[in-house]
């Protein structure tokens, strides 16, 4: 008798132990990780970042990794709140006329909070009136885009945005510098969003990017 | 009889040790995700500000070019 609880307790200790081991998130508050959620559009399946053509409806399919517990989606203009939606979320976008269609810049913001704090994000973008083509070389694949580029990589790693004639260029304040006249930028990215313009005198090209300081993992998967 | 008590109280001990654990752990894992919740809001940007800095930025390109 006293053998047999003598076991019982050594298994009870031992089913304690590992149930004080199992899914100890890794997420960091201080950090901003790379935007690794998973979304469907009429154009593919996206990881983090994408360029979308303005129009009058979207259709997203977001899959999480995890069941989150709470979902935030933030334009300009609105936030919608989804709570335990499971492991997908089907989503309809209507940009409002007058606002989210013209506000320039406009994102749409994707994010998912587990039970854990264990956050995926996702960050879409619109091409409206740009045209400008150039040829992007972002974290090692390289991409000819029309009017809008998006790029995201870890913080200070260069980046390359090529035209076919030499074009002026700007962005915001907080952003690494990107000015002059050229037909090709080479540039680090900060951390966060930035946002630059080029312009050869006609037509505007936008360069979005998001540079991470970590990527998530999850202990336990 | 003694061994028994002890094993008795042990088992007892454990089980009780289980569930605190468990309740810090809910503990910690609730104020996780109500910081990471309150760190997501935070960094909104402010879109008047930024829709400005882009209105400005686009013009100077136009009148610069």
């Amino acid at each position: 008798m006293t053998k047999s609880l003598g076991k019982v307790t050594t298994l009870l200790a031992l089913w304690t132990f590992l149930h004080s081991c199992a899914h100890r998130p890794s997420f960091q508050l201080e950090k901003t990780y790379r935007k690794d959620l998973r979304f469907i559009d009429s154009s593919g399946t996206h990881e983090g970042i994408s360029i979308a053509d303005i129009k009058d409806r979207h259709q997203f399919r977001l899959l999480f990794r995890e069941k989150p517990r709470l979902v935030k989606i933030r334009s300009c203009h609105r936030e919608i709140v989804y709570e335990n939606p499971g492991k997908t979320l089907d989503f309809s976008y209507s940009p409002e006329a007058g606002l989210e269609d013209e506000i320039e810049p406009c994102f749409l913001e994707f994010a998912s909070f587990t039970k854990e704090g264990y956050n995926q994000t996702a960050l879409v973008d619109f091409r409206r009136d740009e045209s400008l083509e150039a040829t992007l070389t972002c974290n090692g694949e390289r991409t000819t885009n029309q009017g809008v580029s998006i790029c995201q990589t870890r913080e200070g790693l260069l980046q390359r945005l090529e035209f076919s004639e030499p074009v002026s260029a700007d962005g915001l304040a907080s952003c690494p510098k990107l000015t002059g006249k050229s037909l090709t930028f080479i540039f680090p990215v900060s951390i966060g969003i930035c946002l630059y313009y080029f312009y050869d005198g006609t037509s505007f090209h936008k360069l979005v990017t998001f540079g991470y300081d970590d990527v998530l993992e999850v202990i336990g998967d | 009889m003694i061994n028994l008590i002890t094993s008795i109280l042990g088992i007892a001990a454990t089980v009780f040790q289980f569930f605190t654990r468990k309740s810090k752990q809910k503990e910690d894992l609730e104020r996780l995700y109500k910081e990471a919740l309150d760190k997501y809001d935070s960094e909104r940007k402010d879109h008047e500000e930024l829709r400005k800095e882009v209105e400005t930025i686009k013009e100077r390109l136009k009148t610069d070019s």
